[in-house]
């Protein structure tokens, strides 16, 4: 083939995909209606954050939601910074659960939790429930944002909700005698401006975006499913009741791991003089020795550091049970609004149950 | 591991990798190996029950050849006694258990069994249907058994068919098996093109209609009749582009290992009648029963009358139905689609005097596309049976149907275009997609009815060729509905 034709097919073909992106773009711009926004970086800490008094929009097959992010960046309400005198507040750390981009502010689980504790004309004090959820975060990162953000609030008590997700893809580090590192990573200095613009640039393209995510996301879930696939060929298990009967397990290095992230946490938590409780609530799906792992982890952890423990799911699955809303959306793992009023509901009645939690 | 996954097309690379650069003498292993491999990714044990099944006919079809009279067709029972007795036990004995106990319960007998907890071994609807032509076709001599037993039990397992078909006969798939395959580029990339078709049917199509369907199904007497009818149509479209869309998938990777699967669909929305429609809907299996019950049942014996073809009709259809599972509503399905033909042959004078009268049958495209509406509707509405979990949800569905009609065009917009998430389960987003996608469907479809898509798209400038297959790709990774939703026809 002569080298101008060669070349003249290489223009054609690049058209032809350049062509294609654009049509995809232009129907994504119709009918994707995800922000793509990009974190910036809080000085102050190196954590990533959502701009304050921001909001964007999420989408999935089965939902839609604009996302409120408050004078913090939490997907939450507003947050006085001065703590006022008879007010008792509630910080809720976490990861998506905690962040709650599925649903509007008004319908949060920390949202319902605080009106209900607040409808009691005879309580002693005023209920401020304080989400500061970020996607994402295992208890590594919950310590550090707690540390940055949560702390000043002056907390009287507070949650940390976690699932099985927080101890499979935390990613911690350690000083060199085997403690958990709390010190903060400060922004790289390397991260250029035309590095930002370029970022900016691309996140404003919803193909590029979808792309990466998407092929990102199918990447880790294919690793996960060949080495499940293996795992249950060598066991000769069943992988239609994988959810039941599988051997799936946790390494204990990572519960190991896990137990010691916590007692930072709680270390940090008793700095400021709160008390402080765990919430779990294992996600749908998750092999149920794992779940089980995820309660004892959870149990001891709390026996050795004396703090109470709450395990969400018997409750959760008992007001299903009984009014038949599915707490997680069809197409997304995370709580639905009912599963929000399932979560406010079990955390209201054990508080109730547990009144010292709610004094000071 | 389904189709529709990334570990799917990581296995299927290495395996076609490994096959061609395979001794040809040894693929047939690899195949089987592979084939194996990916049955026991679901329920490794259950592989014991295929094994059991391939020595079974593996043997039997020697006996029957080797036999004569009685003794042959005994074979040939014992054959169709063990596939549809493992087929029994597993798909059918708690259906059966569960109305005799109903039964039972009316003439207050103390019925004494109980119910089996069994798992549905994945595709068993389709292997024992293919093992029991093999058996068939030796009985009736068209076919030789097959002496190679790792052939054989390919034939049985062959990965892309193995778990939802289409359901093979011997005489197009074991020869297949046995010759040798020498890479060619334009059958592996057309094999290719099929599975990406295939893909995009499934995943961006059947994948997204289905969060509406199921939305809508599970929220039956909350839902208004605007959703339901949107969900009848929305289910005919994820019922065929999912099936159809494993079909292309399965094809596709055949063609890619140099083996042809026979076709399980031809249009069938553009049918212009009933029959027409399931000559065109899963072929396989509408042939399979055609050939091994219909025939025997209609035209066996010395005399044919209309009355045994009618009711031969009925009975076809009606196992059709229970073969897509153990349900009564299954089993409506089915002998709404026999009592579709049948009314459509008692009226066929009428209607053709009727179109005469009006002049209908002088208008012969839009004759057509009036018949093509009344099968897709006859379909689609029928699927209601197929959808519903049991008859009462069927019903309830059906009695909903007919209610909030009366809303007024504003708020029909809002609740069904700017909102539709309490409507139809979704946003505007994935409903702008679901039609889209729908309308990609019919297109293509229609289109390939007037000229050969495949063959015209390779003629056409490079361009054109890039962006529509840069266009397929990237639909595949940003319009893929991401639900993780199982292939329908898997259960069966």
């Amino acid at each position: 083939m002569k080298p101008k034709r060669l070349i003249i097919q290489a223009i054609s073909i690049g058209l032809g995909i350049l062509a294609a992106c654009m049509v995809a773009e232009a129907v994504l711009r119709f009918t994707d209606v995800n922000d793509y926004v990009v974190l910036p970086v809080d000085k102050a800490s190196g954590l990533s954050i959502h701009a304050s008094d921001s909001s964007y929009e999420i989408s999935r097959p089965c939902l839609e939601n604009t996302v409120t992010d408050n004078n913090l960046g939490f997907h939450g309400p507003p947050v006085s910074a001065e703590k006022g005198k008879n007010v008792f507040r509630i910080v809720v750390s976490g990861g998506s659960f905690v962040e709650a981009e599925q649903v509007p502010v008004s319908e949060m689980f920390t949202t319902l939790l605080e009106r209900k504790l607040n409808a009691d004309p005879r309580r002693a004090s005023d209920y401020e429930v304080i989400p500061l959820g970020f996607s994402g975060n295992g208890t590594f990162l919950d310590t550090l944002y707690f540390e940055r953000f949560g702390e000043s609030l002056k907390p009287d008590l507070v949650i940390l909700l976690e699932t099985e997700y927080e101890s499979a893809h935390d990613d911690p580090r350690f000083t060199a005698d085997g403690r958990v590192d709390l010190s903060l990573p400060v922004p790289s200095p390397s991260r250029s401006p035309s590095m930002d613009k370029f970022r900016n640039i691309y996140h404003h393209s919803k193909l590029i975006m979808n792309v990466f995510e998407r092929l990102y996301s199918r990447y880790t879930e294919l690793k996960q499913e060949m080495s499940d696939d293996l795992a249950r060929m060598a066991s000769f298990t069943d992988s239609a009741s994988d959810s039941a009967t599988s051997s799936v397990s946790k390494d204990q290095g990572v519960w190991d791991m896990g137990a010691k992230l916590m007692d930072s946490l709680v270390g940090t938590v008793s700095s400021v003089h709160a008390r402080f409780l765990l919430a779990t609530w294992a996600i749908p799906g998750t092999p149920t020795l794992t779940t089980q792992e995820l309660r004892d982890q959870s149990q001891r952890s709390a026996d050795r550091d004396h703090f109470p423990y709450l395990d969400l799911s018997p409750s959760i699955a008992d007001q299903y049970a009984r009014k038949g809303a599915s707490p997680v959306w069809s197409c997304d793992n995370h709580w639905s609004q009912a599963g929000h009023e399932y979560a406010a509901e079990s955390l209201y009645e054990y508080l109730k149950q547990n009144p010292k939690f709610l004094s000071k | 591991m389904t189709f529709a996954s990334l570990a799917f097309v990581g296995f299927f690379i290495i395996i076609s990798v490994a096959y061609y650069a395979c001794p040809p003498k040894a693929r047939w292993a690899l195949l089987l190996v592979a084939s194996c491999y990916f049955y026991m990714a679901w329920v490794p044990k259950y592989i014991l029950i295929l094994f059991a099944l391939i020595l079974i006919d593996y043997f039997l079809a020697f006996k029957i050849e080797g036999s004569t009279g009685k003794t042959r067709r005994y074979f040939l029972i014992a054959s169709i006694i063990s596939n549809v007795g493992i087929l029994f036990v597993f798909k059918y004995f708690n259906f059966f258990n569960e109305n005799v106990s109903a039964l039972a319960a009316l003439i207050h007998w103390n019925y004494p069994i109980s119910y089996l907890k069994l798992l549905l071994p994945i595709g068993l609807s389709f292997h024992t249907f293919q093992s029991l032509s093999y058996c068939i076709e030796v009985y009736k001599g068209r076919w030789k058994p097959e002496r190679h037993l790792g052939i054989y039990a390919l034939y049985v397992m062959f990965f892309p068919q193995l778990v939802a078909g289409p359901i093979e006969r011997p005489s197009h798939l074991l020869p297949q098996l046995k010759k040798t395959v020498f890479f060619d580029w334009p059958t592996v990339f057309s094999g290719l093109r099929l599975m990406g078709w295939g893909f995009f049917k499934k995943l961006v199509i059947a994948d997204r209609l289905a969060v509406s369907v199921d939305y809508v199904y599970g929220h039956v007497g909350h839902v208004p009749g605007p959703s339901i009818a949107l969900a009848i149509i929305f289910f005919a479209f994820q019922l065929y582009a999912d099936f159809s869309g494993y079909t292309d998938i399965a094809r596709g990777s055949a063609r890619v290992l140099g083996i042809d699967i026979m076709r399980n669909f031809d249009r069938p929305y553009f049918s212009t009648s009933v029959a027409e429609f399931w000559r065109r809907w899963h072929i396989s299996l509408s042939s399979w029963f055609r050939d091994y019950l219909y025939y025997p049942l209609a035209f066996a014996g010395k005399r044919m009358t209309k009355l045994r073809l009618y009711l031969s009709t009925l009975i076809t259809f009606t196992v059709i139905g229970l073969w897509h599972g153990a349900n009564w509503t299954f089993i409506i399905f089915g002998a709404l689609q026999g009592s579709f033909i049948l009314f459509a042959i008692w009226t066929e004078n009428t209607r053709k005097h009727l179109m005469e009268t009006v002049g209908l049958a002088k208008l012969k495209g839009f004759l057509k596309a009036w018949q093509s509406f009344a099968v897709f509707a006859l379909f689609a509405g029928s699927c209601i049976f197929f959808r519903a979990p049991d008859l009462k949800t069927a019903f309830a569905f059906l009695g909903n149907l007919f209610t909030g009609w009366h809303i007024s065009f504003s708020a029909f917009m809002l609740q069904y275009f700017r909102q539709p998430y309490d409507t139809l389960g979704f946003g505007r987003g994935n409903l702008i997609l679901a039609f889209g996608g729908i309308g990609i469907l019919l297109v293509l479809e229609y289109l390939q009815g007037r000229m050969p898509l495949i063959d015209t798209l390779k003629r056409r400038p490079i361009f054109l060729r890039a962006f529509v297959y840069t266009g397929l790709i990237l639909s595949l990774i940003v319009f893929n509905a991401y639900v993780d939703k199982q292939f329908i026809y898997f259960q069966f």
